[in-house]
């Protein structure tokens, strides 16, 4: 299993598109009629359902990309933050991703990834295992004040999606010079 | 339509004397009436750290990751670790092993398993009398 052992607390914030838009939906519905109904609506089966799944996304460290929640796992792609002596390094996970399906653009200091994974299976195959990311996603990361978004730079290799966010010029270190009059 | 998950089961897995963590790649696996069909996403994986083998019914895959370029980085948020990738299959003799077909690309490892012509299904006919 893959955790993130590596934990430091997040510069990051991690917005993520909604996950379970369906479920909750339904669970909205269902709650309403419940109240309606007054049942004890934490007896309902699909809030039992999703606080087993708060708990195990708590318990895992919260991180819906890497844990494995009702949902199976990924339901986006994980990303890793670095920082070296230059900036900020991104990686994230993208494997069977086409570098065309994917999009990188920043606003402001958020920087927005998105990308479509299509099946590489043949169509006539009949499914026996889906523990691969397929489909859509889409998410924003907000960069610290430090990170210069605009001289960014995206490479794709290997299934592996890295960008390169140099430090602003301006928060780095400068050495006055002194002159002697 | 064969149900051959049951003999797609995953063998035990081993104990691994290569340095650094091994995790398990993910996987899908399908069915055509010709083959079975496994993709394993491993990225950053190329062709060249990719470890195919079929020894003994076991059909093991195994990726290699250069962890060099992660050396001089600090880390500041993860949410996945980085390793090699070891997982092992226990693979039905309906399979034509040697027509087994492996492509690496964009970090997935994609598999053609061929079954073995005993294994195509095939229709039969009734005859009256």
């Amino acid at each position: 299993m893959r955790g993130s052992l590596d934990r430091v607390p997040s510069v990051l914030s991690f917005d993520r598109t909604p996950r379970f838009t369906v479920d909750r939906k339904v669970n909205k519905v269902s709650e309403d009629i419940m109240a309606l109904l007054s049942f004890a609506r934490h007896n309902h089966p699909i809030d039992t359902l999703l606080r087993l799944q708060d708990e195990l996304e708590h318990a895992f460290g919260g991180t819906a990309g890497s844990a494995p929640g009702l949902s199976g796992r990924g339901t986006h792609p994980p990303a890793n933050l670095f920082k070296d002596s230059d900036g900020y390094v991104l990686t994230l996970e993208a494997p069977g991703f086409d570098a065309q399906n994917v999009s990188v653009e920043t606003v402001g200091q958020s920087l927005k990834l998105s990308g479509k994974r299509d099946s590489e299976e043949p169509a006539n195959a009949s499914p026996h295992r889906r523990e691969c990311f397929r489909g859509e996603f889409q998410r924003s990361l907000q960069f610290p004040a430090d990170a210069d978004l605009n001289r960014s730079d995206a490479k794709m290799r290997n299934g592996l999606l890295t960008i390169r966010v140099p430090f602003k010029a301006e928060t780095q270190p400068r050495q006055i010079e002194i002159t002697s009059s | 339509m064969t149900t051959e998950t049951t003999a797609l089961k995953q063998a035990n897995s081993e104990e691994t004397t290569r340095a650094g963590r091994t995790f398990s790649p993910l996987v899908n696996i399908s069915e055509t009436p010709d083959a079975i069909w496994l993709s394993a996403d491993m990225p950053g994986v190329d062709e060249a750290g990719v470890d195919v083998r079929f020894d003994d019914g076991v059909l093991s895959i195994e990726g290699h990751v250069d962890v060099e370029e992660y050396k001089h980085l600090t880390p500041v948020s993860t949410e996945y670790n980085v390793g090699n990738y070891m997982r092992r299959f226990r693979l039905s003799d309906r399979i034509d092993v040697d027509r087994i077909r492996a492509k690496m690309a964009e970090g997935v490892l994609q598999l053609e398993l061929p079954k073995a012509d005993h294994a195509k299904t095939r229709e039969i006919q009734v005859t009256a009398g």
